[in-house]
């Protein structure tokens, strides 16, 4: 009985950094609430916004602060990891959220709901976003998806007075609850075979499990139950096909600044969750899978296919921006479940798992500043949301049109934009792993995926098309805001920063993966590699070499 | 540092073009023309030094992990195009200053085509592939911008988007090529990749490779099949066509091709793909412009012919071959650009460009007529001028080809398909080129016209003028002008290897291409004289318009997607419902499918045969649920039939406990779901059709049976339990006998404590929801009965109450080691004050029945929670229990834990939340009730 000792000893006090930025917002939000209610009714909430915003910075600050001072262990009796993959995912939600309160102020107003709750929803929700990168053990895991998705859920109908929102909430919960219940039954069985909840554990007892073939025979059916439980589970939050189903009625009836939080945040919450389970737990040979070796390799894999193709399939038929646009995260996700088997369904290219973090990161300015510019605007009878709606704001709005551009050609991965790099480091590391592999029906998925991304650049262009080429017919006025002017300014800015300079951002990229705790000791040669790598351009940074740089022909396939 | 700089100059411009043209027009093109200018002065810096044969690379990092790096490269080719970038930028800068109007904004032209040109300059002196594959995009963007720049033309947006959507989709192929190449020779220098040819030559993937680069080279010099969007894009304002579309954009497919020409070509693949195309392209676009009367389509389609000479040439890949090539890039942008610029002359002078209401303008038009006659020379390939020149390589190269070529050694009769294509390609530039200015300055002078032409300003002519003059002194003087030039530029592309000496003479005796030549213009001139019979026949036959044929496919595309669409999103939740739990099940039993599934081999607990009589009834019960969920009094009779199974059978295997907490659970549960039926419209909602029935009892169906085998597998499995732990340490650690109590509040006391929390919680948010709401249908609301409190319930449940209360306290006091606790206390007492409720009536119990509920609620949650914190006092963590034992004299041991402080809690926050909720419940059907008498009264 030492496990019951060892929960009697209390954390150390180091431990505590694995809360900080988490603990930030929470009190953000506690305030934000306690604000609210000695708030009187008719005057605006304007500032709670900027309090809220305040906070979130707080918490990436915080981040950054924190960078280096990961801690090996899991922390808090195995429950977190105090890392740097976790810090990342936390700046990120963080900072999805800080756009998401900025934006809301004025389209709150315009809808009738200036609520405290709405910032501190928001606030909470990202509390569980940040929980949710730096789990190590599935129940702390588990409860920090139910902390991020139940004020989701409220966000969506908010707009309680709208009937389109309030749909949009009951399916999302609905559907929501039902995915939560397969994840949960996921669990469940898990936890029945192995004995315990926490990742690392799960990790070799799973080995040993399927190392003794009779265990294996009577077992491992359930094993790969549990496993395609989980995952579905994680699908639905990721909106990946075949669980996306819910993702264009909800993003197109939830408030439209939200949407940029949902289609963001969660996602990105969601995938470093499921990212962490995978590497942690389920990194074994025979649960991985790969290459139809059927393992979740072969099981994201045909997520991937299916969300690259349903994503952009679909997206072309729409005529609302809005579900456009959640069309077009569905096929997102397509790309960066792609990162995620190409980086995975080896051990040799662990280190690509960075390409997975860059491309959510140019997914989340580019999504929720195409979000936010919607939200900037509205029609007199509401909000703007089909593509005639756009029509001519380039030369009416310039300042919003530009905004807009930016976003949707990052969205579009054209040059020089951040989504571009996202698209191209994700599939360059496919078209590596493809033709290392060889593979063919990998090097299936990566035509699959760049032949769909040029059907991408149809529907999203439609937006441009329509916003310069088209004469303004409806009465479409901007909701001018500074607030939600900076923001977008902001999230403009950095599709192009990213796409530019992303150097910074793929150093903090590369190095949440080197530094991702819970990694097996499969894989700790390539990390190994990763580590040195950095030390080696970090030196080089110290000592201010400017001369070009060659790649080597011959380059080692773990290291770049 | 002179390459960055070059690159750079154009987009540095953009911010002061856009904003000097608030001050006025002129001072807008004054900074575009100067910003040109002095590019242009730059590359004439670099110019001796390339001359010589050098090649400068400047190469800064960037992103280095992806390889990409700013590097440039200027070499011969590169310089070239530079020169003809700047060159006839420069002239188009002044051309547009004239042609645009005061309506056109000037500004907005002019940040665009600086955007353009700096874009192009990339391209062409991109070092690093990636780079070069960026700045491809750019300016694909950047002449949709451009094409698109009337606005209120619809033609305009229309052609921009058939442009962007084949240059932009052929760019991101490039791409795709890049990375292979990258992928082959573990570089994306050019350097690396130019030297690695061999290398490329045999890899696996050298196909797929070429098929990539060749769809970006393809689609972006509009060869056949890609060839339609160059037409299309023809509504751009002249300017634009002449720069974009004849001179340089359209070049930089070929420019691609003549990049890699060194490093690709030399294979089957490339020599039949790319000659292919090129001839093809040759005698089908040249056949097409004959046909055009409109004056840019007709030079549109006759860009696409001579890039088809240019592809065909890097085709064929001889050493001569890739030089014509190269010369005939250079003349051509020569003459086109003046060409398009004289159309355009024309265009603004008289208002239109139809070739079938022009005539006879050298009357009116006499410089314009002079300059465009000249153009048309060249591009006809008239002696003397430079068209002819590099044509008459051309006609040499495609005449060898069909005398012998390593691959088919000798001379085979399908090979003399060379020379004749080219000759028909010729054939049909001549008759063309001679219509264009016989239509439109010969024959008498038409007076129908929009406007009343006459030449335009010296700014509009003179970049033509300086056109004409380099085709003419090519023409006449190759040897002094292009020799060294065509050299230098060529030499990039054959890779550095030259022939000794380079010789253009216009005169070479008597050979096979001056026959060529002759023919091409005699038959020329004779299908010119014929050409309206020739097109009568021409359209007769079927024609195959790719623009269509891409429009037909995009239209299906969308029609594809738009079925899609439907299939999957009717925005209806029971849909999504079956779609989510289908594919949940496929999922599940995906498992089954790879692993098998097999029952375990665990002892079965022995079940008599009595015992199946209510396992029957249960199941009985719950398909009668579903049967009647339509009518949801029945339904709801039969569910709790189940849950009273359910209980009993909790009893049956010796779980006294359990039982008796499920069978309260049950009555309150049923208690308030008919509170709730009350408030929900008696109306039945339509029924569903008899496919989506049957679909749903499949989904529903294969889910159950997937989980029940998934339980039945489980279940009949070898398990250690946690049954024994719990049971074992109950009293020692809990200081209780009964188990399922001691987990409630001591193992699981924290799950407990969340747990009222909630209901404390759910009860308050029914209250907030239920205030100030109106039910939506009060007419559909089941009428409440008249006789409402029979007598003898009401004097019964009178009684009974201070009964069920005393039982409640007895469950509750023995909870602790007897099946009971303070949760099913709290049930009892529930049950028995909502008996009062629906036997008296809600006033007479209300006002009997004084407290506050949600102050109870609320303290029995502090309670539960002040529990737990008191165990800090006895510096234990969070709700450690403890337990005391009292002998007080008479009694007997009394046996008292700290649970029972927290159980209290429990009963409290039961009754509460639970009565307040019933209690809310009935008060909302009171107001619905009083609302009906308020509308009877009306």
């Amino acid at each position: 009985m030492t496990s019951i000792l060892a929960f009697l000893t209390p954390p150390l006090l180091t431990e505590y950094i694995a809360l900080i930025p988490g603990l930030i917002v929470t009190f953000t939000a506690i305030a934000v609430i306690l604000l609210d209610v000695v708030h009187r009714e008719e005057t605006s909430r304007e500032y709670l916004a900027y309090f809220s915003a305040i906070g979130l910075l707080g918490s990436i600050f915080s981040c950054w602060w924190l960078w280096d001072d990961s801690i090996a262990t899991p922390v808090f009796h195995g429950m977190l990891y105090a890392d740097k993959f976790g810090l990342f995912f936390a700046a990120l939600c963080s900072a999805a959220g800080v756009f998401a309160v900025l934006m809301s102020p004025r389209y709150l107003v315009a809808n009738g709901m200036d609520r405290g709750e709405y910032y501190m929803l928001i606030l909470f929700s990202v509390v569980g976003m940040m929980f949710m990168a730096n789990s190590a053990d599935l129940l702390s895991m588990f409860i920090a998806l139910e902390v991020m998705s139940i004020p989701v859920y409220c966000i969506a109908a908010f707009l309680r007075k709208q009937s389109t929102s309030a749909e949009a909430g009951l399916k999302y919960f609905i559907l929501g609850a039902f995915s939560t219940s397969l994840l949960l039954y996921g669990i469940a069985l898990i936890y029945g075979l192995t004995g315990t909840t926490n990742l690392e554990v799960i990790g070799s007892t799973y080995g040993a499990l399927v190392a003794s073939p009779e265990i294996l025979s009577a077992a491992n059916g359930v094993l790969v139950l549990s496993g395609i439980l989980i995952l579905s589970g994680f699908a639905f939050k990721i909106a990946a096909v075949p669980f996306h189903i819910w993702t264009p009625d909800v993003y197109s009836g939830s408030p439209t600044p939200a949407v940029g939080f949902m289609a963001t945040g969660v996602k990105a919450a969601a995938l470093a969750g499921m990212l962490r389970l995978l590497v942690a737990a389920f990194f074994n040979e025979t649960a991985r899978g790969g290459f139809f070796g059927m393992g979740w390799i072969d099981l994201l894999f045909a997520f991937a296919l299916g969300s690259i193709i349903l994503g952009n399939l679909v997206a072309i038929a729409q005529t609302s921006v809005k579900r456009m646009l959640a069309y077009s995260s569905i096929a997102h996700a397509g790309y960066i479940l792609v990162g995620i088997v190409a980086a995975n369904a080896t051990n040799d290219y662990f280190l690509y798992n960075d390409t997975v973090l860059f491309y959510i990161l140019a997914y989340t300015v580019g999504t929720v500043g195409a979000f936010g510019a919607l939200a900037y605007l509205r029609k007199d009878s509401g909000d703007v949301e089909t593509y005639e709606d756009l029509s001519g704001i380039g030369f009416k709005y310039p300042g919003i049109g530009l905004i807009m551009t930016v976003c949707i050609l990052s969205s579009a991965g054209i040059p020089p934009t951040a989504g571009f790099l996202g698209k191209l480091y994700v599939f360059r590391s496919a078209v590596d792993v493809g033709a290392s592999t060889g593979e063919t029906s990998f090097i299936v998925l990566t035509v699959v995926a760049v032949l769909f991304s040029v059907a991408g650049m149809f529907y999203y262009l439609k937006v441009l098309v329509f916003m310069y080429m088209k004469p303004a017919e409806y009465e479409v006025h901007a909701l001018e805001n500074t607030g939600a002017k900076m923001a977008l300014s902001v999230s403009a800015l950095l599709c192009l920063y990213l796409g530019i300079f992303p150097d910074s951002a793929i150093t903090a990229a590369r190095e949440s993966i080197v530094d991702m705790r819970g990694a097996p000791a499969a894989v700790e040669a390539q990390l190994e590699a990763g580590r040195k790598q950095l030390a080696d351009e970090a030196a080089k940074e110290a000592r201010g070499a400017v001369e070009p740089q060659r790649i080597p022909a011959e380059e080692p396939p773990a290291g770049i | 540092m002179t390459m960055l700089l070059i690159v750079l100059l154009p987009f540095l411009a953009i911010g002061p073009v856009w904003f000097a043209a608030r001050f006025s027009r002129n001072a807008s093109f004054y900074v575009a023309a100067t910003t040109t200018g002095l590019g242009l002065g730059l590359l004439a810096s670099l110019v001796p030094e390339v001359m010589a044969g050098n090649v400068f690379v400047d190469s800064w990092p960037w992103i280095e992990r992806i390889g990409l790096n700013i590097a440039f490269r200027m070499d011969g080719l590169a310089m070239l195009f530079c020169i003809l970038i700047l060159g006839i930028g420069l002239m188009v800068v002044i051309y547009a200053k004239f042609y645009l109007t005061e309506d056109d904004p000037i500004g907005p032209f002019y940040a665009m085509l600086m955007t353009f040109m700096g874009a192009m300059l990339g391209v062409v002196t991109s070092e690093n592939l990636l780079l070069l594959a960026m700045f491809w995009e750019l300016t694909s963007i950047s002449s949709f911008l451009l094409i698109g720049y009337w606005r209120h033309l619809p033609a305009a947006r229309q052609g921009a988007r058939l442009a962007l959507m084949i240059t932009g989709s052929g760019g991101l192929f490039l791409l795709a090529g890049v990375l292979l190449l990258q992928e082959i020779t573990g570089s994306l220098e050019l350097s690396v990749v130019l030297a690695s040819g061999p290398q490329i030559l045999d890899h696996d993937l050298y196909w797929a490779a070429l098929i990539c680069v060749l769809m970006g080279a393809f689609t972006k010099s509009a060869q056949f099949p890609f060839h339609f969007w160059l037409p299309n894009a023809m509504t751009a304002p002249t300017p634009v066509s002449a720069y974009l579309h004849s001179a340089t954009m359209v070049k930089a497919g070929v420019f691609l091709l003549a990049r890699l020409h060194p490093a690709m070509s030399g294979s089957p693949e490339w020599f039949f793909l790319v000659t292919g195309a090129g001839l093809t392209t040759l005698a089908f676009a040249a056949y097409v412009a004959l046909f055009k009367h409109d004056l840019k389509g007709l030079l549109a389609y006759s860009t696409i012919s001579h890039l088809g000479i240019i592809t065909a040439c890097l085709g064929m890949s001889t050493k001569w071959a890739t030089i014509a090539a190269v010369f005939h890039i250079m003349n051509h942008a020569a003459f086109k650009a003046s060409l398009f610029m004289s159309a355009g002359i024309v265009d603004h002078e008289c208002g239109t460009r139809d070739a079938r209401l022009l005539s006879g303008l050298r009357h009116s038009m006499p410089i314009t007529f002079g300059l465009a006659t000249l153009g048309a020379l060249a591009m006809g390939g008239a002696p003397f001028f430079n068209g002819f020149l590099s044509k008459e390589m051309f006609f040499k190269e495609a005449y060898t080809l069909s005398q012998a070529h390593p691959y088919w050694p000798d001379a085979e009769y399908w090979a003399w398909i060379f020379p004749v294509v080219a000759t028909v390609g010729g054939l049909f530039s001549v008759a063309y080129s001679v219509r264009f200015i016989h239509d439109v300055f010969f024959g008498p002078e038409a007076h129908d016209l929009p406007k009343h032409p006459h030449d335009p300003p010296f700014g509009m002519w003179l970049p033509v003028a300086i056109l004409v003059a380099v085709c003419v002194v090519v023409g006449v003087v190759p040897m002094y002008t292009a020799e060294s030039f065509l050299y230098a530029t060529a030499s990039p592309v054959t890779g550095y290897d030259m022939p000794e000496a380079l010789h253009l003479h216009w005169w070479h005796g008597l050979v096979p291409e001056l026959y060529m030549t002759l023919v091409a213009i005699a038959a020329g001139i004779g299908v010119y004289t014929q050409w309206k019979k020739i097109a009568a026949i021409g359209d007769k036959l079927p024609t195959i318009v790719g623009k269509d044929f891409f429009e037909s496919f995009i239209e299906m595309l969308i029609e594809g997607a738009r079925a899609l669409d439907r299939l999957v999103d009717n925005q209806s939740l029971q849909r999504y419902m079956a779609y989510t739990i289908s594919f949940a099940t496929l999922a599940g039993f995906m498992a089954y499918i790879e692993e098998g599934w097999q029952s375990g081999t665990g002892v079965q607990t022995p079940a008599s045969l009595v015992s199946l009589v209510p396992v029957i009834l249960l199941i009985a019960g719950a398909f009668m649920t579903d049967f009647f969920q339509r009518k949801r009094l029945v339904s709801l009779i039969f569910m709790s039939v189940v849950g009273l199974i359910v209980s009993l059978m909790f009893i049956y295997f010796s779980a006294p406990d359990l039982g008796l907490t499920q069978i309260s659970v049950e009555v309150v549960t049923v208690l308030l779901l008919l509170l709730a039926l009350f408030v929900l419209p008696q109306w039945n909602p339509v029924e569903s059709g008899w496919l989506r029935r049957s679909r749903d009892i499949l989904v529903a169906a294969s889910a159950g049976i997937g989980v029940g085998a998934l339980a039945w597998g489980v279940m009949t499995r070898q398990q250690q339990t946690i049954a024994d732990y719990y049971l074992a340490e109950s009293l020692p650690k809990g200081g209780g006998t009964n188990v399922v109590n001691v987990i409630l509040v001591d193992f699981r006391g924290f799950d407990t404590m969340g747990e009222v929390s909630v209901l404390a919680l759910a009860s308050v948010g029914i209250i907030v929801m239920l205030t100030g709401k109106k039910p939506l249908y009060p007419n559909q609301v089941m009428p409440f009965p008249e006789e409402r409190f029979p007598l003898m319930l009401t004097s019964v449940t009178r009684v009974l109450v201070p009964t069920a209360l005393l039982v409640a306290f007895y469950i509750f006091m023995r909870g602790h080691n007897l099946p009971g606790g303070g949760f099913i206390a709290g049930l009892v007492a529930v049950v028995a004050l909502a008996m009062q409720f629906v036997a008296s009536g809600l006033d007479w119990t209300k006002g009997r029945f004084k407290l506050d509920l949600v102050r109870l609620s609320a303290i029995g949650v502090l309670l539960a929670v002040g529990t737990g914190l008191a165990a800090f006092v006895w510096g234990r963590p969070f709700l450690t229990s403890g337990m005391l034992h009292l002998h007080p004299p008479g009694i007997g041991e009394v046996h008292i834990a700290s649970a029972m402080a927290f159980d209290t809690g429990v009963f409290l926050v039961v009754v509460g939340s639970l009565v307040l909720i019933i209690r809310r419940l009935s008060r909302y059907q009171q107001t619905m009730e009083v609302q009906d008498k308020a509308g009877g009264n009306e």
